[in-house]
């Protein structure tokens, strides 16, 4: 009976004189050139032909500037320049490269040798950018243009030039706009790597800073470099990171988040297993703790693994502060996450099933406040959580001027006005903009988020199965966080295992001149990090210090 | 287990609890929230249960969904409702209660039990207590009293502080310290006092008075003022005997039975020094009971047990009508103390007296005391001790101390000249 409809129907009917591509049709478009095939052919030795090449290959694309010259004197040896407009920097090219291919090569009489002497020569004194490197196949040509070289090619001459002279528009150095900070650097990682890892060298000039970098996406061909400080990093962590990296093939890496989804040790968890941060400050101090940073080229969010549970919900301000009150601060954070989590669910299972937990004068309140509403507490409670939800995404994507006034509307019009209509009750108006405010207070917004979606299975738990409901999800989400590991470590480190050291750093701030070890499971190798006995004090009351 | 087998498992445990309905799901405004109940003998050996239920919708009053519209008609609605019903059980009674009601009755906020005088008489206390001691919903530190009169005149008496009457009671309970001239006990305490041979269950009890303090003066000269309008009272101690009321203790009896029980925690004495112009009162003020309080000791005279009952206490000297004395002087303050320990052992003694005389009911838990420290006398004694307590010997020892007397010393001093006139 399927089959009888089906042939009777016709999904998407096709108009005529405008069929969609058939294979034999792929066939007839333009082909395209894989790296595999790239990388075996080689250069040939006549100019023409290898720029004929390079512009087939490119697809004769706008942006491809091909300058053509004569290097020497006497008529002298064809050469040509090759870029691409947007991506070199055309000042170098001016200056640097066309006047030393040029004017210089006539200064020093190049010409009438023979072409192998000349190309030695032109890499030698006349291309006279900072980094130089030769590319023997079409792909790495190729590789070198498309990254930003300018390649300089020789008639004769199976190899070429490939000058470093890189120069795009980025944007400039800003404060990072998803971490705000009142004290401490305002400066924040930009889309360019080499600008990232130029703000974390600054911080750390240690010379077992090491970088390493990997190309990942094949049609991306993204740059991602590791960065470690030797000595301090496990060698397995830096062996199991660069492993997983290498097993990345994908199409393309946009962003770091495309990284982290394929490197994670629990691609199902709803927790986030990679930190990343926009704050060089931030990378810098967790390096320090002996973890390994990866910055992608195009995205200023840098990925720090390993992270367990506990830096999602610290910040760095804790450091730059007092410890009175970074710890003060810690707590409120601490009792607002989980507040974020459960005070829907608490209120909808107590107002539910367990009334006899509210005290009376609470209790009379409530019902006096409920009176009138028409749905039970869990349909209020979720709808309200809903539009909660839909506003912020939605005032996410306003521009700003109009985003402003949404969002006031949508919080006072829109909740009184569901008040007075009897859809939901005062009460709920408030549990819910207090939910919403606290999970703001996580740092972290991959960890914000996750608590914002596990509120609702909460829910849920606790309308079906009242303050049991609400322990077993805790319980469940407990278990699952403890069977969690990043990168080796466990997730709820320094809990679970328990090591008392380290949580001086976790219940409150313990003063700097305290925190004399590093977190004990990732910096095995050298668990001292500063001296003991550093609290300061006035010079009469040092004692022994002299 | 393969990964679809896996999934399909976990999606029917999760479709299980959906399905399944969420029993026990009640929502808060279908719940009649009691929050007090009383306790009555109707006609034909049944109980007449009254009920106090909140009405939520009066108390939301302007901040709430009815903001626009509600309010009633001129001045707020009556904040609680009123039911009651008889039957040949209290739980009878109660479910029959549901016929009138359109929200089921949830009791685990009651706050009071309000038992009726005659009730506690005529039928006794014990076969009423089952169904509260039973029920789920009844909380043992929910506050048991005696009603003087008829439960639902009491409960009607209007309120104007509080929210309801339940809360106005309770209030007043809480304010007991300052008096100390009621005895309220809680549903726990007293099914265990019910349950003990050594010592009889007491509490407070609860009545109407009307209010003096309101205007007669009417609005329209020559006419008739304004209706008077009553308060609720807690005053005295109902006495049990087994199960049954036997008798009231009056405030200063009271008192008494708080010293002995060792509950005194606040009040006030009045009392006057011998050899001064007779009408001049003092007024102390009871502090908490001080290092202890009470001692109960028994002893052995001739094989009959007796009791020795020490008490210690602080004051602090609050007021003195006594122009002429001297309190810088500490011989004077000692006198105080020794005149304030008499008064207060009399108040010790009235309520022993009328325990053992009229009632013959060991309100005071000495039985309890003998059983402590002589089971085996106890054991003996315990059948009829009601007798032996009547006929007990009893003597009390009292030690107050004044710890401060305000912040002046010697009290107003009136010129010469006006207190020779006097």
């Amino acid at each position: 009976m399927f089959r009888f409809w089906k042939k009777r129907t016709r999904i998407l009917p096709r108009e005529k004189g405008n069929p969609a591509p058939s294979r034999e049709d792929y066939a007839q478009w333009e082909r395209s050139y894989e790296a595999g095939e790239l990388k075996k052919m080689p250069l040939g030795p006549r100019l023409k032909d290898n720029l004929a090449l390079i512009k087939r290959i490119l697809g004769n694309s706008s942006d491809l500037v091909i300058r053509e010259l004569r290097l020497g004197v006497d008529g002298g040896v064809p050469g040509a320049l090759v870029f691409i407009d947007g991506l070199t920097d055309k000042g170098t090219v001016n200056d640097t490269l066309l006047k030393g291919l040029t004017l210089e090569s006539r200064m020093a009489g190049l010409g009438g040798r023979d072409a192998g002497n000349i190309f030695a020569l032109v890499r030698n004194f006349m291309v006279n950018t900072s980094s130089v490197r030769e590319a023997a196949t079409v792909f790495e040509l190729l590789d070198g243009i498309l990254y930003g070289d300018a390649a300089v090619l020789v008639e004769g001459e199976t190899r070429a030039l490939l000058a470093t002279a890189p120069g795009w528009p980025v944007r400039s150095i800003e404060e990072p706009t998803s971490e705000n900070l009142v004290r401490g650097p305002r400066e924040g990682f930009t889309e360019l790597l080499r600008t990232n890892t130029s703000l974390i060298r600054r911080r750390l000039r240690t010379p077992n800073l090491v970088l390493e970098r990997i190309t990942l996406g094949e049609r991306t061909r993204t740059c991602v470099e590791v960065i470690y400080i030797r000595g301090l990093a496990a060698p397995t962590l830096v062996r199991e990171v660069k492993d997983r990296l290498s097993r990345i093939r994908v199409d393309g890496i946009l962003e770091s988040g495309n990284i982290e989804e394929l490197i994670e040790d629990h691609p199902y968890s709803p927790f986030p297993q990679v930190f990343r941060t926009e704050r060089p400050d931030r990378v810098v101090s967790m390096l320090l703790e002996g973890r390994v940073a990866i910055v992608t080229d195009g995205t200023p969010f840098v990925l720090v693994v390993p992270a367990e549970f506990i830096v999602f919900l610290q910040s760095s301000e804790d450091y730059y502060e007092r410890f009175f009150l970074a710890t003060a601060v810690r707590w409120l954070r601490y009792i607002a996450f989980v507040a974020s989590l459960i005070l829907p669910s608490l209120y909808i299972s107590l107002t539910t099933f367990h009334q006899e937990m509210i005290p009376t004068r609470l209790l009379i309140s409530i019902a006096a406040s409920r009176e009138g509403v028409l749905f039970p507490a869990f349909v209020e409670a979720f709808l309200m959580e809903f539009t909660f939800e839909a506003l912020r995404e939605a005032g996410i994507r306003l521009p700003r001027n109009v985003g402003q006034a949404v969002s006031i509307v949508g919080a006072l019009v829109i909740g009184q006005a569901a008040v007075s209509a009897g859809i939901v009750s005062s009460l709920m108006v408030i549990i819910v903009a207090l939910t919403g405010i606290s999970s703001f207070v996580a740092p972290v917004f991959s960890m914000a988020i996750t608590m914002r979606l596990l509120r609702f299975p909460m829910m849920v738990l606790a309308a079906t199965l009242g303050i049991f409901g609400v322990m077993m999800g805790l319980l469940a989400i407990l278990v699952h966080m403890a069977s969690l590991r990043s990168f080796g470590i466990p997730y709820l480190a320094p809990l679970a295992p328990l090591h008392t050291s380290d949580l001086k750093d976790l219940l409150m701030r313990v003063p700097l001149w305290a925190m004399d070890k590093r977190p004990s499971e990732l910096a095995k190798g050298d668990p001292l990090r500063q001296e003991e006995g550093l609290k300061p004090a006035p010079p009469d009351k040092r004692g022994g210090q002299g | 287990m393969n990964r679809f087998r896996l999934v399909s498992l976990t999606l029917l445990l999760m479709l299980v609890t959906i399905v399944s309905g969420c029993w026990d799901h009640r929502e808060v405004e279908e719940l009649g929230i009691v929050l007090l109940t009383a306790v009555d003998a109707a006609p034909g050996g049944k109980i007449r249960v009254v009920v106090q239920t909140l009405v939520p919708t009066a108390v939301a009053g302007g901040g709430g969904i009815t903001g626009m519209g509600g309010g009633g008609g001129g001045g707020g609605r009556k904040r609680y409702l009123d039911l009651t019903t008889e039957g040949r059980t209290v739980f009878e009674a109660i479910r029959r209660m549901s016929m009138e009601s359109p929200r089921e009755l949830f009791f685990a906020h009651n706050q009071v039990i309000l038992i009726s005088e005659k009730l506690a008489r005529e039928r006794g206390v014990a076969e009423v207590m089952d169904f509260f001691e039973r029920n789920r919903e009844f909380r043992r530190n929910t506050w048991i009293l005696v009603a003087r009169g008829d439960p639902r005149d009491i409960m009607e008496v209007p309120v104007h502080l509080e929210t309801t009457p339940a809360q106005n009671i309770v209030g007043v309970i809480n304010n007991q310290e300052l008096s100390a001239r009621f005895a309220p006990t809680r549903l726990g305490e007293f099914t265990e006092m019910l349950e003990s041979s050594g010592e009889e269950p007491y509490t407070a009890i609860l009545e109407a008075v009307p209010n003096e303090a309101f205007s007669r003066m009417s609005l329209h000269p020559g006419g008739a003022g304004p209706a008077p309008f009553h308060n609720i009272k807690l005053t005295g101690t109902a006495v049990f005997r087994r199960d049954r009321l036997v008798g009231w203790l009056n405030e200063r009896e009271t008192r008494g039975l708080l010293w002995v029980r060792g509950e005194v925690r606040g009040g006030q004495i009045t009392f006057s020094l011998p050899g001064s112009r007779g009408e001049q009162k003092l007024a102390v003020e009871i502090l908490r009971a001080g290092r202890g309080g009470v001692k109960l000791e028994p002893f052995l005279a001739g094989g009959q047990p007796g009791m020795r009952v020490e008490i210690n206490t602080r004051v602090n000297l609050t007021e003195s009508e006594n122009l002429e004395i001297d309190l810088r002087n500490p011989q004077v303050i000692s006198r105080l103390e020794k005149q304030l320990a008499g008064v207060i052992k009399q108040e010790v003694m009235a309520c022993v007296t009328r325990l053992q005389e009229e009632y013959r009911a060991d309100a005071l838990g000495f039985g309890e005391a003998v059983h402590r420290k002589y089971p085996r006398v106890w054991r003996q004694v315990e059948g009829e001790w009601e007798d032996v307590f009547a006929t007990m010997p009893v003597t009390v020892e009292v030690k107050a101390v004044i710890r401060r007397i305000g912040l002046i010393n010697k009290p107003l001093r009136l010129p010469p000249r006006m207190q020779e006139a006097r």
